[in-house]
This record gives C-alpha cells, structure tokens and sequence, in this order.
C-alpha cells in the first residue's frame, strides 16, 4: 500500500483500552485507505469497534499500535495541541444525538468551531454559516432556536456546522440514528452529495443496510477486525 | 485571553441567565455582608478606641516632666532628647513650657484663679492639638495687667489634658510676658507619642537619663529627682481586647467571602456537569485543553465581577439608611463602601477566581474530545 497524499491510510492499526476485567482490543491490525472525496460506509454489529474507528479517524485518539497518515502526515507524533489543530482545520462531525445547544439559534450553533479558530473574521464566519445552511437546505432557518426544530432540521444544522470551513475529511457517527426512515434518507443524501459539492471525504457509520448501500463503498467490522471491504459498481 | 473566547463565554453565560443571575446575586449577598462586617468593625473599634482613649490615655503616650531646678534650655532639649529616642525612630516629640500658677483674668474679674499655662515650642507633634482662632473662648483675659487677644490663648484639649493636665495653651509670642507673669518657677516637660500598645517607661526613663547625665550632674542633681517620666496611656490591655474584637469581625467577614468562593466553585461545578458535552463537542472540534480552561476561569471571573459591581452598586443605594443608623447606634458615620476596601477586593477577586475555578479547571482538563461521542 503506497501513501498518496490526498488518502487517509491506516496502517496495521490497532487500539486496546483496560478495564477492570483487563485489557480489550477494539480494533486489531485493520489496514484501510480512504481517497480524498469518496463517500464510504462503515457497518458492523453493536460492540464492533465501529465507534473506536470513528474516534481514530476523528483524530481525538492516537492508535495504541500501527499508524495513521492524514494526507501524507503521520499523526503518531502529534501533540494534544496538533491534532486540536489537524481536527479544527480538516475534519468535520456529526454524532447521533445531533450534539446541538437547543437555546442556540442554528447560526450560533454552526458557528461553535469558529471561536477555537483563528484565521476567520466573525463576518467571514457568519458567511461561511449561512452557506453552509443553504448546502443542508434549510437558509431560511438561520436564526431559528434549534429546540424549535424537528430531528431532521437538527441533524441538518450539525452537518452545517461541520462542514463550516469545508473539511477535507467528515467523519458521521449513526447520522440518521435518531431520524425517520424518510428524513433519515434525506440526510444520508446530504451527506453522501458532500464529495460531489465540497471534496470531502465522507465516512458514515450507520446500522442501517440500505442506507450504507447509497455509498460508494461499504467496509465491514465485526469484533474489531476489517471483515469486509465493497466498492460499488 | 482572545474576543473569541470572551464572547463564547458570554453567549454561554446568556445561555443560562437563571443560574447567572443567582450565582451574581449570591456573591453580591456575599460582598455585601464583607462591607457591613468591615464597617461594624471599624465603627465598633472607633467607638471602643474612642472611649478607652477618654477613660485611660492615648496609645504609647508618655509624659516627661523636668524639675524646675533642672537648668537646660530649649536648645538643649531639642539636641538631646532625639538623641535619647533613637531606638523608637517613629516617635513624636512635644517640647512644652509649664507655667504652674498664672492669673490670666482681667481685673476686676476673679471667677478663673490662678491656672496652669503651657507654651508648646518648635517641632511639637506628639499630640493632636486645635489652631489657636480666637474660637475657644467668650471672655477677655490679660498678663501683667495687659489685654491679650483671644486667639493668644485657648483651653487645652482632651488629649492635652490627659498628658499635662488642666489649664490653657498660650502662643510662644507671650512667652516673655508669661514669664513676668508666672509667680512659680516654670519647667519643661516633653510629650512623647510612640504609638506602640507596649510599655517602654523603662526603656524611656533609661535613654533620658542617660542622654541628660551631664547635665544632670553639672546641676548637682540625682537622675529620679531631674526626670520624671509618667505613661499616660493605662489602656493597653482594653486595646487588645477591642483589636480581638476586630479580628474576630475580620475573620467573620473573610470567611463570608471564602464560603462565597466555595459557592461559586460548587455552582461551577454543576454548571460544568451540564456543559460538559458541549465542551466534549469543542474539543472534538479543535479547542484546545486551554481554550477550555479559559472559558471556565471567564465564566468564575464574570461572575465574581458582576457579584462585586452589584454589591458596590447595592452599598451606595442604601448608604443613607446605614449613615441613619450608624449615627443612632455608634455615633459614628458609616460608610458601607470605602475606596480603601478596593484592594481587599482585588485579593477576593484573585483568591476568588482561583478557589471558584480549580477543580472545574481540573474536571475540564481530563476531559477527552472522544467523550463527545459517549456524553449525550
């Protein structure tokens, strides 16, 4: 496997955690590239390591064995403070919960990742948010209260705030967990168009066959081992 | 601390304006029980000074009287009796000429008699004394048969009566008409105020004695007999019960202040529990440890700041109902907010922001960006 610069690439990556029973391995020797602007679906069983994928892919943990190279950089040796950086200028989120302050209008909400940034003007911000809401759909709704909105329209205020300052990499953790078949849909839509409209690399954890069905590839995880890997025709 | 994180803190702050608005109110409360038990305090250790002062003497004052047969100068006074307090270098010296019996009365009148008169000469700053302005006396007096103007002559104060006792203070301008006067010898006699709770008579009496030897033997005389040194202050030990009295007020009020600070840091840490996800949310987003750390500290300190300005706002509302009191219960005015607690409160302040904001700081740093998954 050859390291391109535009690829995320894990490298015999593995993480173990301890417990009271000892220690557990959540992921073990998994070996995956992700090219830049492709959408790719993870499944796997409750207990899988699907969420232990999302958190190393998210870059809020390093692998406890193997690497992981975003773009061509390594993050092993990465400080606390870098990889904040590396999370804050390249990789989007989207949890399940949609993780949204209700008491916040949508723009207030979308623009949460800008106050740890320090290369944009509130303006440029502000503009960025309200681009962002147009992309998700919903312009119209930028100073709503997001405790006045529907599961949908929430889950498509925290695509917006994570695809704020355009992110090479966008990282969804049971999108659509909390949604209807119909909205749930939707928002798969909206973010699978994401490397078609943006350039992102989009990868979505999801219970849901049918919805991982609309990516263009579909890796399996089943007792943190890489079982499965489709790319679709 | 960057615009971007203040403003952050305050959008969270208006987030939660209930809890804002009761924890400013508690540390208004707080601050504002600080002031009234600083101002008790302080009007309760005036009156009490005040009286001790009026029953047993001023603080560290001492009398020290020169016999008549002493032959020194005023020259000799102020050369030596520096001399003699070297060890207490910020003691104040009075040098005063006593005239024991002297009829200040104009003829045909005789109601006064005979009256102690004393002279206060250069550099006389033991005691708190009154300008001489004609104001303290309605009746017309002379020496020698000779009119003097009224503000050639006063009764003495309080505190000069206590160190010297009764009579009148005369301007040095009649020195030599006084002298003429006088019927009995005139001594000098020395007020020190050391301003030290502490007896030092011992002290005192020894450097006197010493620093006058010469002169005391070129008279013929025997140290006892030239000086006699009397400490006029016998309320020493009133004084350290009335100093326990303000340290047990001040303990009392800092002790509000530190369980304000403990409030706060509870209240924070609730406030943290709710927030915690969001924070998990920032981190996962790119805030930095610190970034975080400085939102806490913002919201202990936004707090503080708003809890101090409200209570020095609320002091000077009701300023005048604790003037009416302070005037009815102590006779003293009080002030509930005095310029010179503003250091006190930069300490609250500091110590304040450190007590309120430690363990949130702590509980906050642990926090792992992957939390933002697993915490709602």
């Amino acid at each position: 496997m050859t390291l391109g610069s535009t690829d995320i690439v894990f490298k015999n990556v593995g993480y173990e955690y301890s417990t009271a029973a000892g220690r557990v391995k959540a992921l073990e020797d998994v070996n995956l590239r992700f090219p830049q602007a492709t959408s790719t679906a993870v499944i796997g069983r409750s207990g899988s390591g699907k969420s232990t994928l999302v958190t190393l892919l998210a870059a809020m943990r390093k692998p406890t064995s193997g690497t992981i190279h975003y773009w061509g950089q390594a993050i092993d040796l990465l400080s606390d403070n870098e990889l904040s950086a590396l999370r804050s200028k390249s990789i989007g989120l989207v949890f399940q919960s949609f993780n949204l302050e209700l008491n916040f209008t949508a723009v207030d909400n979308v623009l949460v990742p800008w106050y740890f940034r320090s290369d944009f003007r509130r303006k440029e911000a502000i503009a960025k948010a309200e681009y962002a809401l147009e992309l998700v759909g919903i312009p119209e709704l930028r100073n709503r209260k997001v405790g006045q909105m529907s599961g949908g329209q929430r889950q498509r205020v925290a695509i917006a705030r994570a695809i704020l300052f355009n992110p090479r990499l966008l990282v969804a953790d049971e999108p659509t967990g909390n949604l209807d078949e119909e909205t749930g849909f939707e928002v798969t839509q909206i973010l699978l168009g994401l490397p078609r409209d943006l350039g992102t690399t989009v990868v979505m954890v999801t219970h849901d066959p049918q919805l991982a069905s609309l990516a263009e590839r579909k890796i399996q995880i089943s007792q943190g081992r890489l079982v499965g890997d489709d790319i679709s025709p | 601390m960057s615009k971007k994180l203040i403003r952050f803190t305050f959008l969270l702050g208006r987030n939660s304006r209930l809890k804002y608005l009761m924890l400013v109110g508690l540390v208004a409360t707080g601050v504002l029980v600080f002031f009234v038990l600083s101002e008790l305090s302080r009007a309760a250790q005036n009156d009490l000074d005040r009286a001790v002062e009026g029953q047993l003497g001023l603080k560290g004052v001492y009398t020290a009287e020169f016999s008549p047969d002493f032959n020194i100068t005023l020259t000799d006074l102020t050369a030596l009796v520096p001399a003699a307090l070297e060890n207490f270098p910020s003691a104040k010296v009075s040098y005063v000429r006593i005239f024991p019996q002297v009829n200040i009365e104009c003829p045909p009148d005789s109601d006064l008699g005979d009256q102690q008169i004393f002279v206060f000469q250069a550099q006389s700053a033991a005691l708190e004394t009154e300008p001489l302005d004609g104001s303290q006396i309605n009746f017309e007096t002379c020496l020698q048969g000779q009119k003097i103007p009224r503000n050639a002559l006063r009764p003495v104060t309080d505190y000069e009566s206590r160190s010297l006792g009764p009579g009148f203070v005369l301007h040095p301008d009649y020195l030599d008409l006084m002298s003429l006067a006088a019927t009995e010898e005139p001594r000098w006699a020395i007020v020190i105020n050391l301003n030290q709770a502490d007896d030092y008579t011992y002290e005192l009496n020894n450097s006197l004695w010493q620093a006058f030897s010469s002169e005391i033997e070129r008279d013929g005389l025997v140290p006892q007999g030239a000086v006699l040194l009397n400490r006029i202050d016998q309320g020493s030990a009133l004084r350290e019960a009335t100093d326990g009295i303000r340290l047990v007020y001040s303990v009392i009020a800092w002790m509000t202040l530190a369980l304000v600070a403990l409030a706060v840091a509870v209240a924070e840490l609730f406030i943290i529990r709710d927030r915690m996800w969001l924070f998990g949310l920032s981190r996962a987003s790119g805030a930095r440890r610190i970034d975080i750390t400085k939102i806490v500290i913002l919201d202990v300190v936004g707090v503080l700041i708003l809890g101090v300005t409200a209570a020095i706002a609320l002091s000077l509302i009701f300023s005048p109902a604790f003037r009416n009191f302070g005037e009815s219960v102590f006779q003293t005015e009080i002030v509930l907010f005095r310029l010179d607690l503003l250091p006190l409160l930069l300490v609250f302040l500091v110590f304040g922001v450190g007590i309120g904001s430690l363990i949130p700081v702590l509980k906050v740093l642990k926090l792992d960006p992957a939390d933002s998954i697993e915490l709602r």
